[in-house]
């Protein structure tokens, strides 16, 4: 299993690497604007194909890359009800701290749990390994927190069922 | 803490406050709050220090539990007996309330040890209370026979509007306790706890503990039971109860246990639901500090500028 | 390492350019300034800062004869800025844009300039002396998405361009009154103002940093799909060339002789090309030695072998995914802007300067390379 979330995520890495080539691009459509293409899509020839990276039915993550922007948008694996739950709250803990996040996107793309939104801006300001160093310690992360947390309230669960039945004993 | 405790923290601190300074006349009128909406209020008036007047609000029982003069089956039986002569029970309770008690601290055995037992039952109100029609049954269990004039199905108040039942038999009593949670992540984290309890009761050291299952959906026991107590979101738990867990000084925790499951998860849902906020909010911190690693270092980044200039930048020369 | 110099002037360098002596050298900061420093005894000390304009400024050209300089930005506008005793007086241009201009270059006799914009036009500017300002006129619908890039045939007529359509165009910027017929080549010589002499349409990402060979012969650019286009005989029947590469896409590119060519970009690390005896170009080398240890990776990537060492990647802890490593290159961050500076006898590149994101001009020597002499 950890080989494959390992490759999951080495090709996310790389595709990352080629797909972070952003440049600042002013806005074709709109004077004196310049927003991200990938999020506006008015010039279809400024937007790359999206490359869609799956691991399994459940986990997968999407690229869509333009030329001044690119979007990743990630769909966590939910294995069951606690896993989504604990998914769902963590991710809203994060959002809660958008704001410090620059990268997160404030809403999820359609389909997706979470989605990051990376402009040329971020490349200046970030160095760009660093950036998707990032982004590949927040899916690693984000996969073992949530594995770590459904333990920990299993744990706690056996631990309050044995000191409830240990009374009878 | 892990067990909840019977005797309420806040009756027994007012009582004992109360009985140390007796000669002293005070004023007292307090209300307290506590889980599953069981309400308290204690007086104490300057001219009588040595009475006090303790009232208890209980939830509202739904349709399918026995209640009589607002109390659960058996309950003045059980107040009788658990502080004899210290109490007198006023009729009618006090507006609100479905009991009041009046305690004279005067009748308080001199005792030390004996008068601090007294103060925890007297705290211990609710299980006295509460407990009574359970501890009825599970007492009849203890001697291996049942009740006379009981019903198949006894259906027991534990939360407000919400009921437990039990199946009382000679040679054991199963108890069903349908689980709600209001908020969807209770729900989700109660439903993998209250599994957690069957496999927790298959493992050697608890072989002699209740039988414990879990099921999404109503058991047979249940059959009968009014459809709203069998609308759950958490499902049913059913403890099989034998007579080994009744014997002696067993009965009082078990009757404590049995009465408060629901709360007793719950408690621990809230619990659990902290931690993780409190994880949650580490773990976000250093993701953020992952994204500031990405930042160059302003500082760092001009000391290695100095360093790395390699020669004195000359360009003046003849062009092309 | 054939980095001589390297200069941190900001945190972010839009594009350069040097005075004609080289003394002085002007780049954008990556905002609406324009920095002039001059090189005194042993440092830099900044001289001018040029403001005008109101948002980024994206070309700056330095002419070598005139001293005068072009400078462009997405606010639509251009200024031509003329050294008046120790001031800059800017002229405005008005360039009839309505989106942001995006490149400029002068001609190689200073007497035009030329600004692709985002408006997919190009605007061929030329200074009028009756009326004592710069005229604007438009090569307009020819272009199907920005033009990214522009680039002045050694006639004074011809200009290439690239666009995010993907193609490389050639046009006439023929003017009455400005150019005479004589002076231009066979191909020009009777094309009208705004004709398109050739489409090249070679690359199915977008098209940026074109140039042509000193002798105007050779024309190259690059394309976003990590490829190098190489064009002879630009005309009726083009030769072309593309040579794709392992690595990050470019971004422009510098002829230093007929037969080579270097390249920058998102790789960081300029990149030789040379043309063999048979006129077959290939990648040769990197120019910048990476100061990376050899790759202990334990597992293949999904790219190429090359491609794993150059991002080195190294192993951490048992679960985690190898993390990026700086390139360890002179660059820490894409290179946008490379220009020549100084030449040898026989027209050759011997120096040149890039600049980039990571905000350093770094100035590179080709002399002692001795790999590359065949390619002269």
């Amino acid at each position: 299993m950890a080989n494959t979330l390992r490759s999951y995520l080495a090709c996310i890495r790389n595709t990352l690497e080629a797909a972070m080539c952003l440049q600042n691009f002013p806005c074709q459509e709109v004077e004196r604007h310049n927003k991200p293409e990938v999020e506006l899509k008015t010039s279809s020839e400024l937007l790359l194909n999206p490359v869609l990276i799956c691991r399994n039915e459940a986990e997968k993550c999407l690229i869509e890359t333009s030329i001044n922007s690119l979007r990743i948008s990630i769909k966590v694996k939910q294995a069951d009800e606690l896993e989504n739950i604990l998914t769902k709250k963590f991710l809203r803990f994060l959002s809660m701290r958008a704001e410090a996040f620059q990268v997160l996107r404030r809403k999820p793309v359609q389909g997706y749990d979470i989605s990051f939104l990376i402009t040329n801006y971020h490349c200046e300001d970030m160095q760009k390994h660093k950036l998707i160093d990032f982004i590949v310690q927040f899916m690693e992360d984000i996969d073992k927190e949530i594995s770590e947390l459904k333990m920990s309230v299993n744990t706690r669960g056996r631990l309050v069922a044995t000191e409830f039945l240990k009374q009878f004993v | 803490m892990i067990l909840l405790q019977s005797p309420s923290r806040f009756l027994l601190q007012t009582l004992s406050n109360r009985v140390q300074n007796l000669e002293k006349g005070v004023e007292l009128d307090c209300n307290s709050v506590e889980f599953d909406d069981v309400r308290y209020h204690i007086q104490v008036s300057m001219r009588y220090p040595q009475f006090v007047l303790l009232s208890m609000s209980l939830p509202t029982p739904p349709p399918e539990t026995v209640f009589i003069g607002g109390l659960p089956y058996g309950a003045i039986d059980a107040i009788k007996a658990a502080y004899g002569v210290l109490v007198q029970i006023l009729d009618p309770p006090r507006d609100g309330f479905n009991l009041t008690m009046k305690f004279n601290l005067s009748k308080l055995p001199p005792d030390e040890e004996q008068r601090q037992a007294i103060l925890v039952k007297i705290a211990s109100v609710r299980e006295v209370v509460l407990g009574a029609p359970i501890r009825l049954i599970l007492k009849h269990l203890a001697s291996r026979t049942v009740a006379p004039n009981v019903d198949r199905l006894v259906a027991l108040v534990h939360r407000p509007m919400e009921s437990f039942f039990l199946v009382p038999q000679a040679e054991k009593v199963t108890v069903v306790l349908p689980m709600r949670f209001k908020d969807s992540i209770d729900t989700v984290l109660a439903t993998s706890f209250l599994q957690e309890f069957v496999a927790a009761r298959r493992t050697t050291g608890l072989n002699n503990a209740p039988p414990c299952s879990w099921s999404p959906s109503p058991p047979l026991e249940l059959k009968g039971a009014p459809a709203q107590a069998l609308s759950v979101n958490a499902g049913f738990v059913t403890f099989v109860i034998f007579p080994r867990h009744v014997e002696g000084k067993k009965l009082d925790r078990t009757v404590w246990s049995l009465s408060t499951f629901r709360a007793y998860v719950s408690y621990h849902v809230k619990c659990s639901e902290g931690f993780m906020h409190t994880r949650m909010r580490r773990r976000v911190e250093s993701l953020i500090l992952a994204l500031d690693r990405a930042k160059p270092d302003v500082e760092k980044s001009r000391k290695a500028a100095n360093s790395r200039s390699f020669k004195r930048l000359s360009l003046k020369g003849n062009p092309g | 390492m054939t980095a001589v110099a390297v200069h941190q002037f900001a945190q972010c360098i839009t594009c350069h350019a040097w005075s004609p002596d080289h003394s002085m050298v002007a780049f954008c900061p990556n905002n609406n300034e324009i920095h002039i420093y001059r090189s005194s005894e042993d440092k830099w000390e900044r001289v001018h800062i040029l403001y005008k304009h109101d948002q980024i400024v994206s070309g700056i050209d330095w002419s070598a004869k005139s001293n005068k300089l072009v400078t462009v930005s997405h606010d639509r506008n251009s200024y031509v800025w003329s050294q008046e005793a120790s001031e800059w007086v800017p002229t405005l241009v008005i360039l009839r844009l309505n989106r942001a201009a995006l490149c400029v270059q002068w001609s190689p006799k200073e007497n035009k300039f030329a600004v692709g914009s985002g408006a997919k036009t190009v605007c061929i500017c030329y200074y009028e002396q009756e009326n004592n300002w710069w005229v604007s006129k438009l090569i307009r619908k020819k272009h199907d998405s920005s033009v990214t890039s522009v680039a002045w045939h050694p006639d004074n007529i011809l200009l290439a361009t690239t666009s995010t359509d993907g193609k490389c165009r050639v046009f006439s910027t023929f003017i009455k009154g400005v150019d005479t017929r004589d002076s231009g080549a066979s191909l020009a010589s009777d094309a009208k103002f705004g004709e398109q002499i050739i489409q090249l349409d070679l690359s199915f990402s977008w098209a940026f940093g074109v140039k042509w060979s000193p002798s105007g012969n050779t024309l190259a650019y690059v394309g976003h799909n990590s490829t190098i286009y190489f064009v002879d005989d630009v005309g009726p029947s083009p030769l072309a060339q593309n040579v794709a590469f392992q690595d990050l896409p470019l971004r422009d590119v510098l002829f230093v002789s007929e037969k080579m060519v270097i390249g920058v970009g998102f790789d960081c690390n300029p990149m030789l090309f040379g043309a063999d005896e048979r006129g077959i170009w290939g990648f040769v080398k990197f120019l910048d030695e990476r100061k990376i240890a050899p790759s202990t990776s334990k597992y293949g990537s999904q790219f190429s072998e090359a491609f794993g060492k150059l991002y080195g990647q190294k192993q951490v802890g048992n679960d985690a995914v190898e993390s990026s490593k700086p390139r360890g290159g002179v660059h820490e961050n894409c290179i946008n802007c490379i220009l020549p500076l100084e030449k040898t006898g026989d027209g050759r590149v011997k120096r040149f300067s890039t600049s980039g994101l990571d905000g350093k001009v770094v100035i590179w020597d080709l002399e002692d390379q001795e790999d590359i002499l065949s390619y002269s």
